[in-house]
């Protein structure tokens, strides 16, 4: 059971991804108390999934380790992980927030041997890995998940599987009697930290995600990069598991177009740029490798130029200044064409490709209109500050599309608000 | 059970002795099977098609259209129009929606119609909609299946939607790239469907064909050619312009480019009306240039 005590001069954070966990911590190490709620069984959000950052091609699980240590390490903060929350009363200097937590059937007794899993058959579509991988239905989120516990998928319960997998289980960590539970969390300020999701990708029609194979998005071109991803750490196409050596990236998908997403995704840009060294990175200097990349144009800004020039001068890299009109299919080989007008010199073009990859745009989460009844937004609904907001403060990317680096900053800005507030709150106290 | 009764826009191909006059003899049969009672708009006009975007100018298209609209209001009051044919369709709908976007234009219309002869109100409150919509939405494609006595079986079809009943409005639910109910259709009455046939919306030229000949048979050159690549017997279409580029020019393009294209393009009301029992006259296969020879042995038991 959880308990959770918590005062006016808590600080809830609302989403343990990169700007969550960030937020938390410089919260709880300038000696405040705070409660970080997360909606998934691990922490970590987007960022874990990432094969690498941009500009420094640098490994994810080397900064989010970096921040676990700083996590456990701190007693001021509380984690709770598959919490979500269902109402917010009260006003600045006082919420009251009910929280939702879905039983995980696993408790804190569970030392993350694995002995479930092995013993477990059922199969289930791993989140992880944006479906593309199946798991055992009693699973570690990830290798780096933490808490390192297992969770019992609930589609198993009542099965004999479930029965297996408490069986196998010596520590007694297994407890499928577990139920959902309601609970109130006070707070002073509130750091909404939710970030975004991928667009619908099948929403933009032209592009066929919904109908071929070998059309995917760049957050799934990113797992098939992670050595214990879908693929194995190779770019192998879904139709028929060859190799794609041909790859093409359609910027702006579902961003920056009237019809969808009307802001500038902001990160695409760079994603793509970075996949496009993917291909090297796989390839070497195999002739047949290369990477198309088919733009608006190019916002790279300020300190990324330099990295844009370094992928530009890669000969395997090729630049296409288009908007794609259309992708159809190559029913004999499964390739992809790329149909459009080239509007340096205005040539059209029927490009085949192996693999498409759509540089996906990104969405918030959480609207800002699902917000303690409504909270100041953009068009776009992310969060924008304004007096409806009270202190409840968007981080990272459920304010704006932003890369980690910029998420980042934005949660100390959120978490540097949130403190002025309970700073009030003791003052009015003491 | 009641007839459904609407108000109903034949539009020009229908007429007897034009191109979809066989589309019209089978959505008369296909109506009778489905308690559905059409009741034609009197004296009926142009809807402006091609002609009214090109030359015509904005108020007069828009006028033509309010004519038949105003006179569906006095005729036929509180049905909603059905229009068979998706250039009337679009035409129609496209006025209805810009008169009710602009007073003005409203007014203009209304004045000219005045002029004309017809000094009416034009509440502009009725529904647009073409007979596959009907179908669909108020049939279902349960009902569709209901007066099916001859299933369509081992005849497969590609569903080409062509762009008129497509692009701007398309049919509800539908997608624009990938549009479903032909093929639903098909399966409902026991055809097989092409589900991924890759032209289904692919631009079949329109008007284009009588001034611009070889760009648009490029165009219909590959509707027919995706639909032989995937064993299609034959076409199927919601509209008459498609129907008549993709069926007449076969033997210019076999001509042109070597082929030995031969396939027929028939209407959904035709499927249907052979579906539910009706022999080759009933369900116009009769007027089908290239005969639709499988339709006809099953019309023909």
């Amino acid at each position: 059971m959880t308990n959770t005590v918590a005062t006016n001069e808590t600080i809830l954070v609302v989403g343990a991804g990169i700007s969550g966990l960030t937020a938390a911590l410089e919260s709880a190490e300038c000696g405040k108390n705070v409660v970080l709620i997360e909606k998934n069984p691990s922490v970590g959000g987007r960022v874990s999934q990432l094969y690498k950052y941009f500009p420094k091609l640098c490994r994810p699980s080397c900064g989010l380790e970096i921040n676990l240590r700083r996590l456990k390490a701190n007693p001021r903060i509380k984690l709770l992980t598959m919490a979500e929350v269902t109402g917010i009363e009260g006003e600045p200097g006082d919420y009251r927030v009910a929280v939702q937590l879905q039983p995980r059937y696993v408790n804190e007794n569970c030392t993350a041997c694995g002995a479930c899993a092995e013993a477990v058959t059922a199969e289930i579509d791993d989140p992880y890995n944006y479906q593309l991988k199946q798991i055992k239905a009693a699973y570690l989120p990830h290798n780096m998940a933490y808490p390192q516990r297992y969770v019992i998928d609930p589609s198993i319960l009542g099965t004999e599987d479930a029965e297996k997998a408490k069986a196998a289980c010596r520590y007694g960590a297994i407890d499928l009697d577990m139920q959902p539970q309601s609970i109130e969390i006070q707070a002073g300020a509130i750091i909404w930290a939710t970030g975004w999701k991928p667009y619908d990708a099948a929403k933009i029609q032209p592009y066929g995600y919904d109908r071929f194979a070998n059309v995917i998005t760049s957050v799934e071109f990113e797992r098939m990069m992670d050595p214990f991803g879908p693929t194995g750490g190779k770019l192998l196409r879904p139709s028929d598991g060859r190799e794609a050596k041909n790859v093409a990236f359609i910027q702006c998908a579902g961003s920056r177009d009237r019809n969808h997403l009307t802001h500038c995704s902001r990160i695409c840009c760079m994603a793509s740029l970075k996949q496009a060294t993917y291909i090297g990175e796989q390839y070497g200097d195999d002739s047949d490798a290369r990477a198309s990349i088919y733009y608006i144009d190019i916002r790279v800004i300020d300190r990324f130029e330099d990295f844009y020039e370094q992928v530009r001068a890669d000969e395997r890299v090729h630049f296409i200044k288009s908007k794609v009109a259309n992708i159809t299919e190559d029913r004999a080989n499964g390739d992809v064409i790329l149909h459009g007008v080239d509007t340096e010199g205005y040539h059209r073009y029927d490009n085949p490709h192996e693999l498409c990859v759509l540089a996906i745009g990104m969405e918030p989460s959480v609207d800002a209109s699902q917000i303690n009844g409504g909270v100041a937004s953009d068009a776009s609904g992310f969060i924008a500050a304004g007096e409806s907001t009270g202190a409840i403060f968007g981080a990272g990317c459920a304010t704006n599309a932003l890369d980690v680096n910029r998420a980042v900053q934005s949660a100390t800005a959120a978490s540097l608000r949130a403190i002025q507030v309970v700073n009030q709150v003791a003052r009015a106290e003491a | 059970m009641a007839k459904k009764q609407y108000s109903f826009y034949p539009g020009c191909t229908s007429e007897r002795k034009a191109s979809a006059a066989n589309y019209m003899v089978s959505v008369n049969a296909m109506c009778e099977k489905l308690n559905i009672k059409l009741n034609e708009i009197p004296d009926w006009n142009c809807c402006g098609a091609s002609i009214g975007y090109a030359e015509g100018g904005e108020l007069p298209r828009h006028v033509m259209n309010a004519r038949n609209i105003a006179l569906s209001e006095q005729h036929n009051p509180k049905q909603d129009i059905v229009a068979t044919c998706a250039a009337c369709w679009l035409g129609a709908k496209e006025s209805s929606e810009r008169l009710s976007a602009s007073e003005q234009l409203l007014a203009d219309t209304k004045e000219v119609l005045k002029e004309a002869g017809l000094d009416v109100q034009l509440k502009n409150e009725t529904p647009i909609r073409h007979m596959v919509e009907v179908l669909i939405e108020d049939i279902g494609y349960e009902g569709i299946k209901e007066p099916m006595a001859k299933p369509l079986e081992g005849i497969k079809f590609a569903g080409y939607v062509g762009c008129q009943t497509n692009r701007p409005f398309g049919v509800d639910g539908e997608s624009f790239e990938n549009p479903m109910y032909l093929d639903k259709m098909v399966e409902t009455v026991g055809g097989e469907a092409i589900t991924n046939y890759e032209r289904k919306v692919t631009c079949c030229g329109g008007a284009l064909a009588f001034s611009e000949p070889e760009k648009s048979q490029v165009q219909i050159k590959d509707i027919i050619e995706a639909a032989y690549d995937q064993g299609a017997d034959m076409i199927v279409t919601p509209c008459p312009v498609c129907q008549m580029n993709v069926e007449v020019y076969q033997g210019q393009i076999n001509k042109t480019y070597n082929t030995k294209f031969n396939i027929p393009v028939t209407y959904y009301s035709q499927l249907l009306t052979v579906a539910y029992g009706g022999d080759i006259k009933q369900a116009g296969l009769d007027g089908n240039i290239i005969r639709a020879k499988r339709l006809e042995e099953i019309a023909s038991k």
